[in-house]
């Protein structure tokens, strides 16, 4: 206990305590500082030779971060996709010519590779690490700002949105100060390690932004204005998707994944059938819409998250058992995973 | 040519409206074939070229005796190639390329100087009338797109006009900060795999 004291004397040699909040402080600034060089500001020249539509943009700039020392980059697809020419500005300083290895469309991530060594990589978070309430530290690059950072919280788990009319699921939700131009920023939790990737953003009813991305006043109830840059919800894809899709795409330059043809929304002690895909998995297993499932491949079936992830890494065809509930009586289906069928 | 090229040309001949996964699926087809990167390369400069014809009027007839020469180079179709190959696509491989290079010039001028006339009216209904000295057709100047508060980030291009307004058709910003807004928070709680 003495030398603790001893070594806590020496640190402060005023013998003056440190502050919850200078501790916050001293904490994040060595987040940011070990996260920093992982992040990347990707920028996406349009074609401007006429195959480029009139109402693009002539440069798209946007973010990601580094998933392998050799060059391999995680980024958002929307930033690359009216993309002639990629470049990728490092937190150094070095800008880099981007091509793109591989793209998965499900989760709007694509990955992308630069020639050179030495990078450092990100370190993905165990899913299990990532809870509500759990402090997020973002860094991207909102409006052109390189390697910006903000501070926020995962303050929602297994969000489901809806961005362009394409469904998402399984999503964090953060406070941190989300921004244009933060499209495939890294969350890190108080570790610096990589909790999610930034995918998109919710403005509240009276925020319209512009189509440069800004937010302008909008009037209410006649003379009622907000003010421009209120906030906004900001949400991320997890981790663990993060690193599954890398994975693949790295591998194979393509994602496929295992499908089972149900949604399910999780009850107390079970979950509840919600849909079922006519002809898919489920439904061959004979799984019915309102059929309450008790185990999914003799697991309780309340941690949804965990049998998806565990469906959609499943490669090729697996046979696993769903035991449900009907008329009082536990009922056990044979399911087969099947692979995912393309778009 | 395999069934992966001929699916791409597809898409290629889309030109502009090609969607953003067709034109990545279109970028990353031709990074592994040559045959299709020329065929690309040949499509954007034709595009390009026409995109020019723009600040140009048409002269008076020009449409027409364009399309008459056309139509003696048209060949006849069989019955097989005239059918569309997907649900509200049409697919222009049956035309020569000489053939597809005279009709995409046809509907560029014609585009051209409709969209002209379209963005003359655009600029009196907006009120902007008075500065349009003359009878060219005009679209909303740049200093005017300032004023109304509108593309605040634009870069545009000057295209060289003697009271250096720049045309253009909507405020695009000249580099966008991407970040995609959510457009529905769906129910919480379902998940589907």
């Amino acid at each position: 206990m003495n030398a603790v004291f001893l070594l806590f004397a020496l640190s402060h040699p005023l013998g003056q305590a440190e502050s919850t909040l200078e501790c916050i402080e001293r904490e994040v600034s060595a987040v940011v500082e070990k996260a920093r060089p992982s992040v990347v500001q990707v920028i996406g020249k349009a074609a401007g030779d006429g195959f480029q539509n009139i109402a693009e943009p002539a440069e798209t700039k946007s973010s990601g971060f580094i998933v392998s020392a050799d060059g391999a980059i995680l980024t958002d697809v929307g930033g690359i996709r009216t993309a002639r020419q990629i470049f990728v500005l490092f937190h150094d300083g070095r800008r880099l010519e981007a091509t793109v290895a591989g793209v998965d469309f499900t989760t709007a991530i694509a990955l992308l590779r630069v020639n050179a060594g030495g990078l450092k990589p990100v370190v993905f978070a165990e899913p299990g690490a990532i809870r509500q309430g759990a402090i997020a530290i973002l860094i991207s690059n909102p409006a052109g700002l390189t390697h910006s950072s903000s501070v926020g919280f995962v303050s929602g788990v297994e969000r489901s949105i809806s961005v362009g009319g394409v469904r998402y699921d399984d999503m964090l939700q953060t406070s941190a100060a989300v921004q244009s131009g933060d499209g495939g920023g890294l969350l890190a939790n108080s570790r610096g390690l990589a909790v999610g990737m930034i995918h998109s953003r919710y403005v509240p009813d009276g925020l319209n932004p512009d189509p440069t991305g800004f937010l302008r006043p909008v009037p209410r109830n006649g003379f009622d204005f907000l003010p421009a840059g209120g906030p906004s919800i900001g949400f991320a894809t997890p981790a663990s998707t993060l690193r599954f899709v890398a994975e693949r795409l790295m591998k194979h330059g393509r994602v496929t994944r295992g499908w089972a043809g149900v949604a399910m929304r999780r009850a107390t002690q079970y979950s509840i059938v919600t849909e079922v895909c006519k002809e898919g998995p489920a439904w061959k297993a004979g799984l019915r819409k309102d059929d309450k499932v008790l185990e999914f491949d003799g697991e309780p079936a309340v941690n949804l998250s965990t049998i998806r992830r565990k469906v959609i890494e499943t490669v090729g065809s697996k046979p696993v058992k769903v035991r449900v509930l009907r008329a009082g009586a536990a009922v056990d289906l044979d399911l087969t995973i099947e692979t995912e069928p393309g778009p | 040519m395999d069934k992966a090229c001929l699916e791409i040309r597809d898409l290629m001949a889309l030109g502009a409206d090609a969607e953003p996964n067709e034109r990545i699926a279109i970028e990353s087809h031709v990074s592994i074939c040559a045959e299709c990167a020329r065929e690309l390369g040949d499509t954007r400069s034709l595009l390009g070229n026409l995109a020019l014809l723009r600040e140009g009027d048409m002269p008076a007839g020009a449409a027409e005796r364009i399309w008459r020469s056309l139509q003696s180079g048209i060949p006849t179709l069989k019955a097989s190639e005239a059918s569309p190959s997907g649900p509200g696509r049409r697919r222009p491989l049956f035309l020569a390329w000489s053939t597809r290079v005279a009709a995409m010039l046809v509907i560029g001028l014609s585009i051209g100087f409709t969209v002209r006339s379209i963005g003359w009216r655009h600029v009196e209904s907006a009120g902007f009338a008075e500065d349009a000295e003359d009878s060219r057709p005009t679209f909303v100047s740049e200093k005017h797109r300032y004023e109304a508060g509108e593309g605040r980030e634009s870069e545009v291009p000057s295209t060289g006009t003697k009271d250096a307004q720049t045309f253009i058709l909507a405020p695009v910003p000249a580099i966008q900060h991407h970040l995609p807004l959510v457009d529905q928070i769906l129910e919480q709680g379902v998940i589907r795999f």
